[in-house]
């Protein structure tokens, strides 16, 4: 295999779809988690796991959560990116910055209320890029074009 | 000796379960063509004295099929048939159907007799010093994407116990499939008996600090082990190699096996790539016109490599170490005129001074004192790190992996050492099978498969089978009620790694 190290393109389906699974595969295996694995220098592969009774609580309340996944640094806590994902679906992703440590949390906004953490990654650490290569600590604030959702809070 | 030169390779196939399978003809088609070939070349170079040592990892899958009985009958009539079929066809001139016969002939030959112990032939060359066997990852786990410590620890514990099994030794090197990094993977296989590992260059090229000879000394890296590099000028170079790398070489499209056999393709490549036209346009393929290119282009490449060493030694003051790795299939499966460029580049390289071959100890002992990095994490995939394990068309083999392994680990807990729950034989039994699948599941094989057109649907349902029969024995195990057939049917399903103890997981 060739592995030069090329710019990071973006997933064909940023937002989630529908993958066909071969028959015979479980759905889940019973343990709550949010799994976050950085692709390369610029994206992450996420995917979690609720209990279906948790999950159908959720969704039947009836009111207005809009589900989000938040991206923080964990060296500061400081969140970095919201954006909005599908539940249902169990998998994102999301781009962060190449050399820092993140983590992710999965929850509920609800308007004008605290965000609801439903499940929380472990940290993890996107790998250098070449177009990064030269900066020895990123910006902490993911450049504007990258903000999809709304700009970060602030502490 | 202006530089050094190490030449990895790399013997993996997927694991490809207990029943035939048209995924079979990958492993008939790597015996015939790659891995008899290529342990013949090297046997010819060591009683031609020639002293071009190479490092070799041969995974635990890979011995593991070619250990088992029945498929190596399956393999047998498989070549029998090929040969018969080759001797059936009406004899076409130059249509190169004799040169195949004989290949299929050799490989039937040697499933016959004890020349297809291709373990034992490489522990054999080991012993003489021709070779340095490098251990391989339990089942070719892509590391990386293994986020248990304890699993990726018990991939490599369970590995380094399976070459001491297998080869009467320890293992000094350590193969990472995918050449896959990331910071723990130092310090477990340091903590599993291992000294050295191969990175692909941007692992050093990105390291910190960055050591001062970039890919081209080896390293101490995180946990202690040694890093060797790939030099990325070599992966460049070779990538213009191949099977289409000249018009004399065989074109792998065209097969007249549907013809003249069974209906399906047998390798039985009777044109050459040429240098135009329809496949049906193509010339017939002349065996030792393809042999001859080979060798040519393995004449240039040793220059290129001597020439390319001295400019290094140069830069850096020092003696390079070069080193490139390859999976070994290449040479035979998937470029048929493979092993003869490499039987002429290791001659032609040891018959000269300036990228004299060497093994990884030996430029260990005669590198300056190895600088202390942490590599950037990394895979020899495209992209260079883990894109095509996920991709939205394959991510979905990732969350089974973790799923059986997270169970595994329970498994472990409840009936391990310092649990109060004794397994019996039976669920001991059990729970080695539940081992062994959970590592198999693990495989990187499933989500490069899952992401390939032609054989996602066989790579989906042979990791579903792998989950059903670890989930079937959990349940079971779960209950203490472990049922023997579904015992007898998980383990001819996972016929691996045969001194795999579940504790590994405690």
């Amino acid at each position: 295999m060739d592995a030069e190290f090329r710019r990071s393109l973006p997933p064909l389906h940023p937002e989630p779809h529908a993958v066909p699974q071969p028959a015979g595969l479980p759905p889940g295996y019973g343990h709550e988690k949010l799994v976050a694995l950085p692709r390369d220098s610029r994206w992450v592969w996420l995917y979690w796991e609720m209990a279906p009774a948790k999950l159908a609580r959720i969704l039947g309340q009836g009111k207005i959560l809009q589900p989000e996944l938040h991206l923080a640094l964990a060296e500061t806590r400081k969140p970095v990116k919201e954006q909005g994902c599908y539940l249902e679906a169990s998998t994102a992703w999301i781009e962060a910055l190449p050399g820092e440590t993140f983590y992710v949390e999965l929850g509920l906004a609800d308007f004008g209320r605290p965000f609801t953490v439903l499940l929380r990654s472990e940290p993890f650490r996107m790998p250098w890029g070449d177009e990064l290569r030269e900066r020895t600590r990123p910006s902490l604030e993911l450049p504007d074009e990258l903000k999809r959702v709304k700009p970060p809070k602030s502490e | 000796m202006a530089g050094a030169f190490t030449l990895v390779l790399s013997m993996h196939r997927p694991w490809l379960g207990a029943d035939p399978c048209p995924e079979d003809e990958w492993l008939l088609a790597s015996l015939a063509g790659c891995y008899l070939p290529l342990v013949d070349l090297l046997e010819r170079l060591r009683e031609d004295g020639v002293r071009a040592p190479v490092a070799v990892a041969i995974s635990p899958t890979l011995t593991a099929m070619l250990d088992d009985p029945v498929r190596r009958a399956r393999l047998h009539r498989a070549l029998a048939d090929r040969e018969a079929a080759c001797s059936r066809a009406p004899d076409r001139p130059g249509e190169a159907l004799s040169f195949h016969r004989e290949r299929f002939k050799a490989a039937r030959l040697a499933l016959e007799g004890s020349a297809c112990d291709i373990p034992g032939r490489l522990r054999a060359l080991e012993e003489d010093g021709c070779i340095d066997l490098l251990a391989c990852a339990a089942t070719n786990a892509l590391l990386p994407l293994l986020p248990q410590p304890k699993a990726l620890q018990a991939q490599l514990r369970l590995a380094a116990a399976e070459h001491r099994r297998r080869f009467r030794g320890a293992a000094a090197g350590l193969w990472l499939p995918e050449c896959g990094w990331d910071r723990r993977v130092g310090p477990a296989a340091a903590e599993a008996g291992f000294e050295y590992v191969f990175l692909e260059h941007h692992a050093l090229e990105r390291a910190r600090p960055r050591p001062r000879c970039g890919a081209y000394a080896p390293v101490r890296a995180t946990g202690g082990v040694f890093a060797f590099a790939r030099d990325p000028e070599l992966v460049r170079a070779a990538a213009r190699l191949g099977p289409y790398a000249h018009p004399d070489y065989a074109e792998l499209a065209f097969d007249v096996g549907p013809e003249i056999g069974d209906g399906r393709p047998m390798g039985l490549h009777t044109r050459k790539v040429g240098t135009k036209g329809t496949l049906a346009d193509k010339p017939p393929y002349e065996p030792a016109a393809a042999r001859a290119a080979a060798e040519t282009q393995a004449e240039e490449f040793a220059q290129a490599i001597e020439a390319r060493a001295a400019r290094l030694a140069l830069e850096l003051r020092t003696r390079p170490a070069l080193t490139a790795a390859f999976e070994a299939e290449l040479f035979g499966h998937e470029w048929l005129e493979g092993p003869y460029f490499l039987e002429r580049l290791l001659r032609r390289l040891a018959a000269g001074t300036n990228a004299q071959p060497k093994l990884p100890e030996w430029v260990l002992a005669h590198a300056p004192e190895a600088e202390e990095v942490e590599p950037e994490c990394s895979t020899w995939g495209p992209g260079g790190y883990l894109d095509p394990w996920l991709r939205d068309e394959n991510a979905w083999v990732v969350p089974h992996a973790h799923g059986l392994t997270e169970r595994m680990l329970e498994l472990a807990a409840r009936f391990g050492p310092k649990a109060e729950a004794y397994p019996s034989p039976l669920e001991e039994r059990a729970l080695d099978a539940c081992a062994r699948l959970t590592a198999l599941a693990q495989a990187s094989d499933w989500g490069l498969l899952a992401g390939s057109r032609r054989q996602a649907s066989w790579a989906g349902e042979s990791l579903a089978k792998l989950v059903s029969s670890f989930l079937t024995l959990r349940g079971q195990l779960e209950e203490r009620a472990v049922d023997a057939d579904a015992l007898a049917k998980a383990e001819r399903a996972s016929r691996i790694l045969p001194d795999a103890d579940f504790r590994v997981y405690a």
